[in-house]
């Protein structure tokens, strides 16, 4: 089995989480005109740990286990149940990667063509990452957080000179209501969380490190994307509010000596972001199967999980109320709860094989 | 075998790679350079300056070598529409450089054009945006009007300091606070120039700025450097002082009756460039020249105030902002009344312009 370090495999969920941030829409619950997204990602980060507490209390006895392996060990029908309900989980998010970058580019940059041309070849490149490998891709990701950090210098270049600290104002100025919102909308988008739960096996020393490494990586979530947002805010604050994608709008700006626009650079760092995260989860759902099926499924599973994102993905794009009725879904929160809380608290109840409930 | 249908397959999607969709050969597209929108009962009127390839050599260096097309519609989507059908090509405007609105679009509601403007995908925020002193029509569809030289001329008069505002981006971001000002062009004898600028209360245009009105407001919002202040002296002389870095802080607190004053600090440094008919040295002068400066710069930030602030409500200082930034209960609970709260505001404004470099010439030399 390939196995990756605990550092590299965090720079995945980093540059995952990324993708989600640089992508973001405002109507989506999240603002960049106020201080109160900055108070309301530091909840999400708090409350991304509390919410993992108790899976972790739950596996720190089992080390080298993920839930999946986990349920197969209180039982057969938790572990069956668990690795089909992980696997759908994971299909749905890839789905939803291919979607969201793919309304991104038909409503930002090409709004004259269509999607099913950027989903195909989108889904195709992702199944090529899942094909070679965990290994391959999070090697990859190191070469991709080099080009990302790179990215975020050039836009915080732009804006740095135009920070007045006067646009940044109380965040309870509109009450609290809009910090506990965007700290839900945020909570919600951080589904990196499940594949740190499923994808230890795959970890070396996974046992030592994975409790340092996770704090490592919501830091870095939130002194990364806090830092971004802090500047926006107070620097083009209101003009991003009227854009659909605001950190686009920004990179738009960027200028490096006669390189009056730099987009088509931070468009192609995004891009990778996207097809890793996708990958990502497509990698994921296909261990699942393998988990519930055998070495038997190894042959086909892919390609039909191809099939199914790039179908699923087609559906979504070409009607704006499954679009909806999806992000509603998702930003509702339920998915995340049901994945990391709710499912794993059931698993550990169940009655453990050949012995007493725990 | 399997190598072959590898290969073959990734052959058919190299197919795919090259963007062949829908795409357009240069010469189906107008890149447009410049873009004027003048309203009308009917609709928009646009006018668009499109660039036309020439070969070396060919034609006359000092004429526009761009080429003019004209179209009208109900609204902006179908203008531009038939314009892409009139002329054969479809209109492209990533290469845009200047969008001059016209008089009438100013008059009748500017919100709307600015507000497409900014979700158009091919315009770029950093695009000049001007107000034209009459039709845009007469400025983009002149024959010596070029959209580079208009595009020089405003970023010349931005790095200067000569002009606030002037970008699409600035229009956006002062179009939230409800008010808006544009920079304004017009027709000299020799050709083009940016003088003052008008007052939108976010629609519609409710005054104009002379330029000592537009420099007043370039000191009130910290955007002054490398601009030159002229002063009258006592005896008849006139010193020429050179900003060299300026800084504007804003604060605000409420008075016992709960009416807000705004602090201006104004902190300006200058250098003597020139003084002419006076016969006393600079270093002689040094305070007097302080005094004056001060006194200037006063003045034009007073004007500005009156203008802007006090007799059309216009917020283009931030006054908002700083409101929630300071106050933010107050903000808070006169969410509604704060407009017109910050036009009945005081105003309290402390300068100083320290002349920190002298010229060249020696003092005795003038005595």
């Amino acid at each position: 089995m390939q196995k990756i370090t605990v550092p590299q495999f965090f720079i995945l969920l980093f540059l995952c989480r990324s993708f989600t941030f640089f992508t973001f829409t405002p109507g989506s619950g999240h603002t960049l005109t106020d201080t109160s997204s900055l108070l309301g990602l530091l909840l999400a980060c708090l409350g991304s740990v509390v919410l993992l507490l108790p899976v972790w209390m739950i596996l720190r006895r089992h080390p080298g286990m993920g839930l999946i392996e986990y349920a197969f060990h209180r039982s057969p029908g938790a572990g069956t149940a668990a690795a089909t309900f992980f696997s759908l989980y994971a299909l749905f998010e890839a789905v939803g990667s291919v979607v969201h970058f793919t309304i991104f580019l038909t409503t930002a940059i090409y709004p004259q063509e269509s999607a099913w041309g950027f989903v195909l070849l989108f889904t195709l490149a992702a199944l090529y990452f899942v094909w070679m490998g965990l290994e391959a891709t999070a090697r990859l990701s190191g070469l991709i957080l080099v080009a990302l950090i790179f990215s975020v210098i050039l836009i915080s270049g732009a804006f740095v000179p135009e920070w007045e600290a006067l646009r940044l104002c109380s965040p309870f100025i509109g009450g609290t209501a809009p910090i506990l919102r965007s700290a839900a909308v945020t909570l919600s988008e951080t589904a990196e969380l499940v594949p740190m739960l499923l994808l230890i096996p795959y970890l070396k020393d996974a046992g030592k490190k994975m409790t340092r490494g996770f704090l490592w990586w919501i830091l870095a979530v939130f002194l990364a994307l806090g830092g971004i947002s802090l500047l926006l805010i107070a620097s083009i604050g209101e003009y991003a509010d009227t854009q659909s994608y605001p950190l686009y709008a920004a990179a738009k700006m960027t200028r490096l000596f006669y390189f009056q626009r730099l987009d088509a650079l931070h468009l192609f760092i995004w891009t990778l972001l996207g097809l890793i995260k996708t990958a990502l989860f497509l990698y994921v759902s296909r261990q699942s199967l393998f988990c519930l099926l055998g070495k038997r499924a190894q042959k086909w599973v892919l390609p039909i999980l191809g099939g199914v994102t790039a179908a699923g993905s087609i559906l979504l794009c070409r009607s704006f109320r499954a679009y909806e009725a999806y992000d509603a879904i998702s930003l509702s929160g339920v998915p995340l709860l049901l994945c990391v809380l709710i499912v794993p608290l059931l698993v550990s109840l169940c009655r453990k094989k050949g012995g007493d409930a725990a | 075998m399997k190598p072959f249908v590898t290969l073959g397959m990734a052959l058919l999607l190299c197919g795919m790679l090259c963007g062949c969709m829908n795409s357009l050969r240069l010469k189906d597209r107008a890149i447009v350079q410049a873009l004027g929108i003048d309203r009308s009962e009917g609709g928009y009127q646009l006018t668009l300056q499109y660039f036309v390839p020439t070969s070396s050599g060919e034609g006359d260096s000092r004429t526009n070598r761009n080429g003019l097309l004209s179209a009208s519609g109900d609204t902006l989507s179908e203008a531009i529409e038939n314009a892409s059908r009139s002329y054969g090509r479809e209109v492209f405007f990533g290469s845009n450089k200047v969008i001059v609105l016209g008089q009438s679009v100013a008059e009748m509601d500017a919100h709307d054009p600015i507000d497409y403007l900014n979700t158009h995908h091919q315009l770029h925020p950093s695009m000049i945006l001007l107000l034209a002193e009459g039709e845009a029509a007469d400025i983009v569809g002149d024959e010596k009007s070029d959209a580079a030289e208009i595009e020089k001329l405003a970023e010349t008069a931005l790095h200067s300091h000569r002009m606030t505002g002037g970008t699409l981006l600035d229009a956006v971001t002062q179009m939230k606070t409800g008010s808006l000002e544009l920079p304004i062009l017009r027709q000299g004898e020799e050709g083009f120039l940016l003088e003052g600028a008008g007052l939108l209360d976010g629609e519609k245009l409710v005054d104009e700025l002379t330029p000592s009105e537009v420099e007043g407001v370039l000191w009130l919002n910290g955007e002054i450097g490398r601009n030159l202040l002229h002063l009258s002296l006592p005896d008849g002389g006139i010193c020429v002082l050179e900003i060299l870095s300026g800084r504007t802080e804003k604060r605000v607190h409420t008075d016992t009756d709960g009416g807000l004053i705004f602090d201006f600090s104004i902190h300006a440094d200058c250098a003597v460039r020139e003084l002419t008919g006076s016969k006393r040295g600079e270093r002689e002068m040094a305070e007097e020249l302080r005094y004056l400066a001060e006194q200037k710069i006063l003045q034009l930030c007073r004007r500005a105030l009156e203008k802007t602030v006090q007799k059309n409500g216009a917020d283009l200082f931030e006054l908002g902002t700083a409101v929630r930034h300071f106050l933010p209960d107050y903000a808070q609970k006169y969410r509604d009344s704060l407009p017109s709260r910050m036009q009945n505001s005081q105003v309290d404004l402390r300068i100083s312009c320290i002349p920190s470099r002298i010229g060249l010439e020696a003092d005795e030399n003038k005595r």
